[in-house]
């Protein structure tokens, strides 16, 4: 039984392959949606969130914007097919895409009216069964004058200039308790080059804090991918911070309150490795979709 | 010599590309330096030349408190002419009232810098660099971060950089970008050029122009007994320089024993030098040495601001480490596993330390800080014409 059906799927394969290998199947639109929650809750500026973390902290949003690139489908045979990302001038640029949740409203103020809840491009027509992308920009593009790219290379609020480079991701609160506000700002660490030639392009970077980030089963036409803050800080005390750092986590190394963080979004954290990213997972069905306003 | 170049490459070897603009020989067709006697010239990006129009409007933007998240700010703040670009306070304050860890860096001869600020080696050109006080967040100083459009529409309301901007940048795109900004307040600050000291006139034949002190002070400068000039050395009195023709540009970082907080070389934190950049445990409080052009109105003194006086510098440099006895901050600089190896100690004879000050202040360039070229020009009478506005029948053309 078990060997019918291993060369039913290996005929099944041969077949494909034949027939793709005459006529690969042709680019096809894809988006894939995104929606940020808090735990059960839409994720709003202006609104409180009760419970969060450890200590049970209630935060209220102050930003919420993340880049990611490298992304790939996952067909039925486990196969990633990367997705050809639309250049559209503003969200989308050299295969990078940045994601904005929130709409410049209450305490978002220093945000912009725009939001971005999707990424838009084209992969051959296929079954799919899942969705990998990193969360990050890549290397090669990480570390160029800000001010001499296109959007959205060119955002002042995703600079990270003293590090150069960019935040991949910047998740700013208030929070109540002795910690007031609150930064989740990722972004590659300990960048350095070998080399005393000022235009070397031989850096390399300690940390580069690079997530990739694999959702089995998501199916782009029904599914969105979630990511949550709640879920984010549930290992982080958010009454606590440990002196002399930064408040939250700016991706320092030598910040603990940054190791609950990391290991959530799958990242290694000094000498600890990640039990897996639980940041972002699959929403069913399109069910948690409608958080702010139109996303394209 | 070879133990000087042994130097540079020992030290010098770091450096990231990072944000990097292509420093190479830029022709600036039409601009002319005005460089004191045996000054090289400096290096200029390729796409931002040189041009009389963008230094004013630079300068114009240096002192613009428009730069800033609630327009109280300028560069000029914390960088004030008369203090040779520096302030008074130990370590700057934002716009919202944060702190800074460091102390504001004079922009003394900036265009002869090969790397930027205190301990960051990623740091490259004036241009990105420019982004971090305006843009930074950790801290924040002008707290501009989002805010480049409201920004940029604060200015192009202002008609002088309807002239200036045009005049800079010319050709139909809009000039009025954030790109256009950063490139225009570098081209300024590239002419923030200081030589004309008692110093530089005595080397220039003039014996009278420093004291007999400042002289005495100058021999024990340049001994192999201090060994001042081995981080403080060249023209521009650093060891980090370049200019056209230099060939390889020289970057060092030193750790002079400042602090040892751990009995293993440790700075306090977030101050820890290159290793706040790198990570890399032997770089933790390695700083560039700045310029000492001027550095006798620059005080208080140190990245952190932890010196007052010249006379306590000297003390610091003369023990070979400082000791701080008691506090978070308590330790013995002088056994730092990790301090520099021209940070020896020295004993001075009665009169030394006085002269050795007398010569550091000798490198005061009076006319640098009140060169009205150099200063706020929003003070200054404006030449419309000059910068492209049409003659108007009756109009005076300034404002």
């Amino acid at each position: 039984m078990i060997a019918r059906v291993l060369s039913a799927a290996a005929l099944g394969a041969a077949v494909t392959t034949r027939l793709g290998a005459a006529a690969p199947p042709p680019p096809a639109p894809i988006t894939i949606r995104f929606a940020a929650v808090v735990g059960e809750q839409p994720f709003a500026c202006g609104r409180e969130y009760p419970g969060i973390g450890t200590a049970g902290t209630t935060i209220t949003p102050l930003d919420f914007r993340l880049y990611v690139s490298e992304v790939a489908l996952i067909d039925r045979k486990g196969k990633a097919v990367p997705v050809r990302l639309a250049e559209d001038g503003v969200w989308q640029r050299q295969g990078v895409a940045m994601l904005d949740f929130e709409d410049g409203t209450g305490a978002c103020s220093n945000g912009s009216a725009e939001t971005r809840l999707a990424i838009e491009g084209t992969a051959p027509a296929g079954d799919y069964a899942g969705v990998r992308f990193t969360l990050g920009i890549p290397f090669a593009l990480n570390h160029r004058n800000p001010v001499e790219q296109g959007s959205p290379f060119n955002v002042t609020s995703m600079f990270w200039v003293w590090r150069a480079g960019y935040k991949f991701l910047r998740l700013d609160v208030k929070a109540t308790g002795p910690v007031e506000r609150l930064f989740v700002h990722l972004g590659s660490t300990g960048c350095v080059a070998a080399d005393s030639m000022p235009a070397s392009p031989a850096v390399r970077c300690q940390n580069p804090n690079r997530s990739v980030v694999t959702i089995a089963g998501f199916d782009p036409a029904r599914d969105t991918v979630i990511a949550d803050v709640a879920a984010l800080f549930q290992g982080s005390d958010l009454t606590a911070n440990q002196p002399k750092t930064a408040m939250g986590c700016m991706s320092a190394p030598d910040d603990a309150d940054c190791g609950p963080l990391f290991d959530r979004l799958g990242l290694a954290f000094g000498e600890r490795t990640s039990g897996g990213q639980q940041f972002f997972r699959i929403g069913r069905g399109g069910a948690v979709g409608a958080s702010g306003g139109g996303a394209r | 010599m070879s133990r000087r170049v042994g130097l540079a490459n020992l030290l010098g070897g770091l450096v990231a590309a990072g944000v990097v603009a292509a420093l190479v020989v830029a022709p600036a067709p039409g601009y002319r330096w005005q460089l004191p006697r045996g000054f090289p010239v400096p290096k200029v990006p390729a796409d931002n030349p040189m041009s009389v129009a963008k230094v004013e409007l630079g300068r114009h933007l240096f002192y613009d408190p428009r730069l800033s998240k609630n327009g109280s700010f300028s560069c000029s703040t914390c960088h004030d002419q008369g203090r040779a670009f520096t302030e008074a306070k130990a370590t700057s304050v934002g716009v919202t009232g944060e702190i800074h860890p460091r102390n504001a860096m004079g922009l003394t001869n900036i265009a002869y810098a090969p790397v930027l600020t205190w301990a960051n080696p990623t740091m490259r050109a004036l241009e990105p660099q420019a982004l971090v006080p305006m843009f930074g967040e950790t801290p924040v100083e002008m707290g501009l971060a989002g805010m480049e459009a409201i920004m940029l529409d604060r200015l192009r309301k202002e008609r002088r950089y309807q002239l200036l901007f045009r005049a800079a940048f010319p050709g139909p795109a809009d000039p009025v970008s954030l790109a256009n900004v950063t490139k225009a307040i570098a081209t300024f600050e590239r002419t923030l050029i200081s030589g004309e000291s008692p110093y530089d006139r005595a080397r220039l034949g003039d014996r009278t122009a420093m004291s007999p002190a400042a002289r005495a002070g100058e021999e024990l400068f340049f001994s192999e007994n201090l060994e001042c000039f081995h981080c403080h050395g060249g023209f521009n009195f650093t060891g980090s320089v370049d200019y056209v023709g230099k060939g390889l540009p020289e970057i060092e970082f030193h750790n002079t024993g400042l602090y040892n907080i751990d009995g293993k070389g440790g700075y306090p934190a977030p101050n820890t030098g290159v290793h706040e950049i790198t990570l890399r445990g032997e770089d933790m409080g390695r700083f560039k040495a700045p310029t000492l052009r001027n550095v006798a109105v620059t005080g208080p003194f140190m990245h952190d601001g932890s010196i007052a006086t010249l006379e306590e510098v000297v003390d610091h440099y003369a023990a070979g480490g400082r000791t701080i006895a008691g506090g978070p901050h308590a330790g013995v600089g002088r056994t730092s596993p990790l301090k520099s190896p021209f940070i020896g100690g020295f004993e001075l004879e009665p009169g030394e330390k006085e002269a050795l000050v007398a010569f550091l202040e000798s490198l005061t360039d009076r006319k640098f800080l009140t060169d009205p070229r150099h200063a706020n020009p929003w003070t200054q009478p404006f030449d419309s014409v000059r910068w492209g506005a049409r003659r108007v029948r009756g109009a005076a053309g300034g404002r």
